[in-house]
């Protein structure tokens, strides 16, 4: 309890040493429509948070990211399965991966709205990014699972199916539920960029899109702020998770 | 009788095994002896199928079950629930974990338990799952010599009365002669 509390207090005055230092910088630009100050910014966000439009729009937001989160896993999982299996598949899908991989996600972004809505792309766009990226977590966490425990699943017949579900999810699960908190987090931080690009309605991205418009700073921060705090406490809950799903591994 | 005739095994360029043949007789238990990397880990892996091989073996049933000299069992399960994992058709788990004396200690995960305690459970294991032949590399060369001689009279009292074929790997001549019927010198 004392180890938690002492980290706790840590942790607050990291962020009350932010805000001092985002209050000099404020000070030191002197202008608000560069850098706003932190007070009207908290301010706003009170705004946001007592305004029914920014929970719709923060609610869409979440719900693509999901989406978008769950086609990647189960498409990077069965994926990773199927080259686990065999070298040739895990060959065949090294080019691929390695394309989507390097493309730039702006660019993507731009011509994916000339095929796609500005509703679909950001899920499309998140979807590329998080789908390689889940791939390779996978394979690893796969690829490091001891080489005997395997020979014993051949000695024992134990089918592929209760490998993976018996062996290879519990044992790389730990890694796995961290790898997945760090992928979600990162598709909301993704799903807002395409939607600012895409200027998706009814939108987190969208509305920060539209505070650009009017130069409203202190609700453009305030609406990041949210965007940053949802990714952080997606983080701490996969991590909760971990350590519910695996209790086994406080005692190995 | 286990006949494996001809066997050519080789690693790149170093050969272990070249025109190699043993019979093994079945319900007995056998020691393979030899030092290290005299092939001792390289014939049980032949004989549970594990790795390519030319030559062959004949006589060796389909089921088999392998007491590996690392224990192998899962650190996410209980120990009960290893027994089941590898042997589901097993009907007594509960009852052989309680033979080799781990009545006490099947629901706790691996890490739970003594090293003599989870190579008891890989031994339980194998027996639950039962095997025409059980396969056993240097099972106990990471036990303290006390609870070895323990654990090498309790196993093969059990071994005995069940009339289980066994192919034990190990370095110490003590062991072999303590443990098998046989004893095979590569």
């Amino acid at each position: 309890m004392k180890k938690y509390l002492k980290k706790a207090l840590i942790y607050s005055l990291a962020i009350v040493l932010m805000v001092v230092a985002w209050h000099v910088v404020y000070k030191i630009v002197a202008n608000d429509y560069v850098v706003p100050s932190p007070w009207e910014t908290f301010s706003k966000l009170d705004d946001v948070w007592n305004n029914s439009k920014f929970w719709v729009a923060y609610g869409n937001t979440m719900l693509r990211s999901v989406i978008s989160f769950a086609i990647s896993f189960v498409v990077a999982f069965v994926l990773a399965v199927l080259a686990k299996k065999s070298n040739l598949i895990r060959e065949l899908l090294v080019p691929g991966l390695s394309v989507l991989r390097s493309i730039p996600t702006m660019a993507v972004v731009l011509m994916l709205l000339v095929w796609l809505t500005p509703k679909a792309a950001p899920i499309a766009v998140t979807l590329m990014v998080i789908l390689p990226m889940l791939y390779t977590s996978i394979l690893s966490a796969f690829d490091q699972v001891d080489g005997e425990l395997i020979s014993m699943c051949k000695v024992y017949k134990i089918s592929w199916i209760r490998r993976v579900f018996g062996v290879y999810l519990p044992i790389s699960g730990a890694y796995l539920t961290a790898e997945s908190g760090a992928a979600l987090s990162f598709s909301v931080k993704l799903m807002v960029s395409a939607e600012v690009l895409s200027n998706t309605y009814k939108s987190l991205g969208g509305m920060i899109s539209q505070s650009k418009v009017y130069m409203d700073m202190p609700e453009m921060l305030a609406l990041t702020l949210f965007a940053v705090a949802t990714g952080m406490i997606i983080e701490l809950l996969f991590k909760l998770l971990e350590r519910v799903l695996f209790k086994w591994r406080v005692y190995d | 009788m286990i006949k494996l005739s001809n066997i050519y095994k080789s690693y790149g360029r170093e050969v272990v095994f070249k025109d190699y043949s043993i019979s093994i007789p079945k319900g007995q238990i056998t020691a393979i002896m030899g030092p290290s990397g005299s092939g001792k880990t390289t014939l049980l892996n032949i004989l549970a199928g594990l790795i390519p091989y030319k030559g062959t073996v004949e006589g060796m049933p389909d089921v088999k079950a392998y007491v590996f000299q690392q224990h192998n069992l899962l650190p996410n399960k209980t120990l009960l629930d290893n027994v089941k994992f590898a042997a589901p058709k097993c009907e007594n788990p509960e009852e052989i974990l309680n033979l080799l004396g781990l009545g006490p200690y099947m629901n706790k995960y691996p890490s739970q338990v003594s090293g003599g305690q989870r190579q008891r459970a890989a031994v339980a294991r194998a027996l639950a799952y039962d095997a025409g032949v059980i396969l056993m590399d240097e099972p106990f060369s990471s036990i303290d010599r006390d609870l070895k001689l323990q654990l090498i009279t309790e196993i093969k009292a059990i071994f005995t009365e069940r009339n289980i074929t066994c192919v034990i790997v190990t370095h110490d001549i003590e062991e072999a002669k303590l443990f098998a019927n046989n004893i095979v010198e590569l």
